[in-house]
C-alpha cells in the first residue's frame, strides 16, 4: 500500500521545520528561524500548529534572563515525516517515470 | 502548479533545508582538539595516586559534559552523541578507545609517567579523539548533505 501524504505536512515552511527537527534531538526557536528563513512569528505559529497535532514538543528554558524556545520532534511527528517523505518520492518518481515513458514513445 | 511538480518542490527545499543545516553544523578545530584533551586527561588522571586520579578522571567527565552544555547553547541544537547509524560508532570507538587506554595505563607498573609507551598512549589518545571528532563531524554533514531516505 502506498504511503499518504500529511495534510499537517503541506505547508513549505512546516515541511522544513520538521526535517530540521528528524535530523537532531532538540534545535532551539532562533536556529530554526535562521536555517529556514522565516520570520519569528511565522515559525511561531507553524510549531503552535505542529504541538497541537502531537508532532512536535516545546519546552521553555530561561538563561540569562532571557527565555529560550526549545523544540523536538515526537515519535508521532517522526513517522509523520516519513511517511509523507516517501509519498513525495512516490510522487516525484512516477512523474519521473511517466516523463521517461513519453520519452520513449 | 501539478500535484508532481509540488512533490518535486518539496522534495528541493528539504534538501536545502538539510545542506544550510549542515553549514550550520560546523566546529572550529579547537573544539575537536578539545575532544581529544579531554580524553587525554582522562588518560593521564590514571597516572596520579589513589583519590587524586579519581577527582582527575570526575574532573575529564565535568569537562566533557560542560563542553556539550556549551555547544547546545552556541549552536542552538543538539544531537545525541550514539545516534544512530555511522554516528553512533564513532561514538561507541571514542569510548572503546578511552577505555581500552585507561586500562593499559592502569596496568603499566608506577612511576607510569616515567614510561614512553604512556606518553605514546596519551599523545595517541588526544590525537585520535581530535581525528574522530572530525570525522564525526564531516560523515554527519554528509548524511545531511545526501539528503533524506
Amino acid at each position: 500500500m502506498s504511503d499518504e501524504l500529511v495534510p499537517a505536512l503541506h505547508a513549505p515552511a512546516r515541511l522544513q521545520i520538521v526535517s530540521i527537527l528528524a535530523r537532531v534531538t532538540e534545535a532551539e526557536f532562533a536556529t530554526i528561524r535562521d536555517v529556514v528563513d522565516i520570520s519569528d512569528s511565522v515559525l511561531s505559529k507553524h510549531l503552535s500548529a505542529l504541538a497541537v497535532q502531537g508532532f512536535v514538543e516545546i519546552t521553555k528554558a530561561t538563561r540569562d534572563g532571557r527565555q529560550h524556545t526549545w523544540a523536538s520532534l515526537t515519535r508521532t511527528g517522526g513517522r509523520a515525516f516519513a511517511q509523507h517523505m516517501r509519498a513525495l518520492s512516490a510522487l516525484a518518481k512516477a512523474a519521473g517515470d511517466a516523463a521517461e515513458r513519453a520519452m520513449i514513445a | 502548479m501539478s500535484r508532481t511538480d509540488d512533490a518535486q518542490a518539496a522534495l528541493v527545499s528539504v534538501s536545502e533545508t538539510e545542506s544550510r543545516l549542515a553549514e550550520h553544523m560546523e566546529w572550529p578545530l579547537w573544539r575537536h582538539a578539545i575532544v581529544g584533551g579531554i580524553m587525554g586527561l582522562l588518560v593521564f588522571a590514571q597516572t596520579l595516586e589513589g583519590t587524586l586520579s579519581l577527582l582527575g578522571s570526575f574532573s575529564a567527565v565535568l569537562i566533557a559534559i560542560s563542553v556539550a552544555r556549551a555547544d547546545k547553547r552556541r549552536d542552538g541544537i543538539s544531537v545525541q552523541v550514539f545516534r544512530k547509524g555511522r554516528l553512533a560508532w564513532i561514538g561507541i570507538g571514542l569510548v572503546t578507545i578511552c577505555g581500552i587506554a585507561v586500562v593499559a595505563v592502569r596496568l603499566m607498573e608506577p612511576p607510569r609517567i616515567e614510561r614512553p609507551l604512556f606518553w605514546l598512549i596519551t599523545i595517541g589518545i588526544v590525537v585520535l579523539g581530535t581525528a574522530l571528532s572530525y570525522v564525526r563531524q564531516k560523515l554527519y554533514q554528509a548524511e545531511l548533505r545526501r539528503g533524506w531516505g
